[in-house]
């Protein structure tokens, strides 16, 4: 019994420190996940007469969302395996795809934390999430440099100066810096007419 | 209201006072707000985005193997390898100098002792590894100058789009695509295994990823020449022209071997820039050098352009 509990106990470890590097957006997590999906996604798309060309496109999506929401903390790690929440986001994308207003017959698991998951809303998000990064590089090269580090790979002002990742020696101008230039990339997409305000 | 203020507010950033003061100015002003909300969106964008890239990045590199016969799999692999392996020592044996050797005499220096200078790419690689990647392009490609510019035949592919005042300028869009004989990297350059993946992208013309693939190992390999010369090939394609020529100012002094490359490649990058004075000085520059690979090139460019 002791070594069923230790054994309970490290599945356990295991699945929140993959939730946890999915956080990250960490390649060997995104790996470790996309491998153990993979074939559902390719089966569940073959089985309702989708190409492995969708399958691996629903694939990249069930993974984006599924990061997406470990960051937004929408999903939270609740013992079973993030496979399990990102199979539940699959079904709902899979079902927008073929036009099918019918719930999934069997049970979802953990069902509650993607049930507000829309997937028409998502797609419609995600060819403008698309243009923004064509857009961020027409900015310069500092100016993508900067709102990349911020907002792609999550790095601390202070941890950038230190670092002497960017030319900048106060934090004030650094950050001066990129508020500009995410002006200028909203003045971008102001005029691409992807936002309808501002 | 400073805009950096909007950004650190957004980010949680403020302290509590000062995220006070702010939604009180956001409730008398309703464009703070809409600029706020704006920001938040966009900054959300950028974001998600980013994962995306991440994911499609992480799967490219190493995809997840099928569950078919991986032992069959492995025994085709095999035997294509040895074929490509054959055709290749075949084909480099009969026919070495036949289609890509340019009006320029070859120097012998294909594999010379590594010195300091070299990028370390050429120092770590094998010989084996060298690739012969201009063949592919041979018809629009430094090819000898016998004939005139006018036998060039049209550039394969489009040159990026040129951006005046926000709007796409055609008509410098349109001579430039008739201009546009682009080269992926000089002919001498060596690859190590870490840019194979970003060469592949680069020649499949997927710049978005190749730059992002690009930047992350900029930082692994900060002083790579020939991932500069990626990375400035790779930004001239993507209509980058400052920050193309930036890297290829910086090589040229590095590398003099590949001048005649930088030569061509700079013009580009000022017509893309629409400085129109600078290019045609490059030009010129190709043209007053009588076995210059790209004279060609030149010749018509300066045509159009004049």
């Amino acid at each position: 019994m002791p070594l069923k509990a230790s054994q309970e106990e490290s599945n356990r470890n295991d699945k929140r420190e993959l939730y946890i590097s999915l956080g990250k957006a960490s390649p060997s997590a995104i790996q470790q996940l996309a491998k153990r999906i993979q074939p559902d996604v390719r089966k569940a798309c073959l089985d309702v007469g989708l190409s492995l060309e969708d399958a691996e496109e629903l694939l990249n999506d069930v993974l984006v969302i599924t990061i997406a929401n470990i960051r937004k903390q929408t999903f939270e790690f609740q013992d079973f395996h993030p496979a399990a929440y990102a199979m539940g986001v699959l079904r709902k994308l899979l079902a927008n795809k073929i036009r099918s207003k019918k719930p999934p017959t069997e049970t979802i698991e953990h069902l509650s934390e993607h049930s507000k998951l829309n997937p028409e809303k998502y797609y419609e998000d995600k060819e403008r999430q698309v243009i923004v990064g064509q857009l961020l590089h027409k900015l310069g090269h500092t100016c993508r440099q900067l709102i990349e580090m911020k907002y792609y790979q999550h790095y601390r002002d202070k941890e950038l100066l230190e670092k002497k990742l960017v030319p900048f020696s106060t934090i004030n101008s650094l950050k001066s810096k990129r508020s500009q230039c995410l002006k200028q990339l909203a003045n971008l997409a102001k005029a691409s007419g992807i936002y309808k305000v501002f | 209201m400073k805009q950096s203020e909007i950004e650190a507010y957004i980010n949680g950033e403020l302290s509590e006072e000062e995220q006070v003061a702010f939604e009180r100015a956001m409730a008398k002003n309703p464009e703070l707000a809409i600029e706020v909300n704006t920001f938040r969106q966009l900054i959300e964008d950028v974001e998600l985005q980013g994962i995306r890239e991440q994911v499609t990045r992480t799967l490219e590199d190493k995809p997840t193997p099928p569950r078919t016969r991986p032992f069959l799999w492995r025994w085709i692999g095999g035997l294509i390898f040895v074929l490509a392996g054959g055709l290749y020592y075949y084909n480099t044996q009969e026919d070495t100098q036949s289609v890509l050797v340019p009006n320029r005499e070859i120097k012998e220096e294909a594999s010379p002792a590594p010195s300091e200078s070299e990028p370390i790419d050429k120092i770590n690689t094998p010989v084996e590894e060298v690739l012969p990647k201009q063949e592919v392009r041979t018809d629009n490609g430094p090819i000898a100058s016998q004939e005139t510019s006018s036998d060039l035949t049209p550039p394969p592919y489009p040159s990026p789009s040129v951006r005046g005042q926000q709007e796409v300028d055609e008509n410098w869009k349109s001579l430039l695509d008739q201009i546009w004989y682009t080269n992926y990297l000089p002919k001498d350059y060596k690859l190590s295994r870490s840019l194979r993946h970003a060469d592949s992208l680069l020649q499949n013309r997927a710049f978005t990823t190749a730059y992002i693939r690009l930047k992350t190992l900029e930082r692994e390999l900060p002083d790579n020449d020939t991932l500069r010369m990626m990375k400035g090939y790779c930004l001239l394609e993507m209509g980058q022209g400052q920050e193309a020529l930036y890297y290829f100012n910086e090589l040229e002094s590095a590398h003099p071997a590949w001048s005649d490359y930088l030569d061509w490649h700079r013009g580009l990058t000022c017509l893309i820039m629409k400085d129109k004075q600078q290019a045609i000085q490059w030009m010129n520059k190709v043209i007053s050098e009588e076995e210059h690979p790209y004279i060609r090139q030149a010749q018509r460019a300066l045509l159009l352009i004049e």
